[in-house]
């Protein structure tokens, strides 16, 4: 029932920020700015520029929010848009290269797991990694998409982005092994 | 290659964090927000103000081309004097199918002169009407007086060249049976005879002018003084030279008879 309620407020909100009701917007807002924002620093390290491209993508959520047909998650819209701005926000600031390389598929890498790792080290082992590389990893491995659709957002190749995940994978490796060497020393 | 375990940790701590944006952050959205809504305004004034101005220009458009079809679809001219009108005709047993109505008397009493044309171009019961001349008045009055002048001229020359004909028909016939006259006598035309041909023909003209004088109105009189005036001259000289070639058709058959 308490679902149900939140979900019949949240489409009367939407219906009240589509007819530019400012404080509709503003509740809408308020419920999804933090999350969305930490969407955007995965792939902008620094939180200022990520915030600048946070309030880009809310500015495009109400200019386009009759698009929202209520027919998925409302969150899931709002994360899409904020994930296209980030990138958009990346190519404006800098030129993304996307080094091609073959990918060995046999080659995999040392899964060593450690729970430890706490999330501020977490995005700093993906704010160390090369744009084109954290960019790839990041929508990949955190947000969930496939190599065809990275594939298109970035308008790079299937073959690209997998190879882009490739690298990514063997240079956070290299870096939590590191990691593991330097909290616990050697095993 | 699916995500690893390590892949999956990484997602399920990162999705845990939020990240509060600075205070200011929604004041700056709100600005936008504001700002779009009147550019969406202004944008929407501005085609209103384009779609406004295009109105204008049609319609001033529509109305210059149809006030110029006006002024050249109206060649309004007069009506005459019906008494003179009768006299022309009775004089000029030709075409009156032209525009001989002439003499403008009152300009109230306009209408246009070649009503075939004129009906095909404009509706004369739409003319006729009093609303509709009031109408076409105002429309032509700048061109009326232009129109009058043309025309003016134009049955001024009309009157000329029928006169003239008059006159040369009955030139000839005289001078036909002068010359007649002459072949018959077998005699040199004098100087006495010369003058008084000449003085008949004058006094013809003079009956021609106290005739029409009777009858005409003033502005016809300035008409036909103007006419007589060249009358004069022309009849002169077509006489003379009647007599002329007369003159030599006897000198020629008195040489013959003696040769």
């Amino acid at each position: 029932m308490k679902v149900i309620h939140l979900n019949k407020n949240e489409s009367e909100l939407i219906k009240k920020a589509i007819n530019s009701n400012r404080e509709a917007q503003h509740v809408l807002y308020e419920k999804y700015a933090s999350k969305m924002l930490s969407v955007c620093r995965y792939y902008i390290s620094d939180i200022q520029k990520a915030e600048e491209a946070m309030l880009n993508g809310f500015f495009k959520v109400f200019k386009n929010l009759k698009q929202f047909k209520n027919e998925g998650s409302f969150e899931g819209w709002i994360r899409r848009i904020m994930v296209r701005e980030s990138i958009s926000y990346i190519r404006q600031e800098k030129h993304i290269e996307f080094p091609t390389e073959v990918v060995e598929p046999n080659k995999g890498y040392n899964d060593t797991v450690n729970s430890q790792i706490e999330v501020a080290h977490l995005q700093q082992l993906i704010d160390a990694l090369p744009e084109g590389y954290k960019m790839v990893f990041v929508m990949y491995a955190i947000e969930g998409y496939k190599h065809a659709e990275i594939a298109t957002l970035l308008d790079i190749s299937e073959g690209t982005s997998k190879s882009q995940l490739y690298k990514a994978r063997q240079i956070l490796q290299q870096q939590i092994k590191t990691l593991n060497h330097s909290n616990y020393g050697t095993n | 290659m699916a995500p690893t375990k390590f892949e999956d940790q990484m997602r399920n701590t990162l999705e845990k964090r939020t990240i509060a944006p600075s205070p200011e952050a929604w004041s700056k959205l709100e600005y936008r927000l504001n700002d779009n809504n009147t550019k969406k305004g202004s944008k929407l004034y501005w085609w209103i103000g384009i779609a406004a101005s295009v109105l204008i220009i049609i319609t001033i458009s529509i109305n210059s081309f149809s006030s110029s079809e006006k002024e050249v679809e109206l060649p309004l001219v007069i009506e005459a004097e019906p008494e003179v009108l009768e006299e022309l005709n009775k004089k000029t047993p030709v075409q009156n199918n032209k525009a001989v109505e002439v003499v403008s008397k009152n300009p109230s009493q306009q209408r246009p002169v070649d009503q075939e044309t004129a009906r095909e171009k404009v509706n004369n019961e739409q003319l006729r009407t009093p609303m509709n001349q009031s109408v076409v008045q105002k429309t032509t009055k700048s061109t009326v007086e232009s129109n009058k002048n043309t025309i003016l001229e134009s049955t001024l020359s009309l009157i000329k060249d029928k006169v003239s004909e008059l006159t040369v028909k009955v030139d000839i016939e005289d001078t036909a049976s002068i010359i007649e006259e002459i072949n018959n006598k077998s005699a040199v035309p004098t100087d006495k005879e010369i003058d008084s041909l000449l003085k008949a023909a004058q006094k013809e003209l003079l009956i021609d002018k106290t005739f029409k004088e009777s009858t005409r109105t003033v502005n016809a009189n300035s008409l036909l003084k103007d006419v007589e005036e060249e009358l004069e001259q022309s009849f002169r000289s077509k006489v003379l030279e009647a007599l002329v070639s007369g003159y030599e058709t006897v000198k020629t058959a008195v040489a013959n008879r003696n040769n």
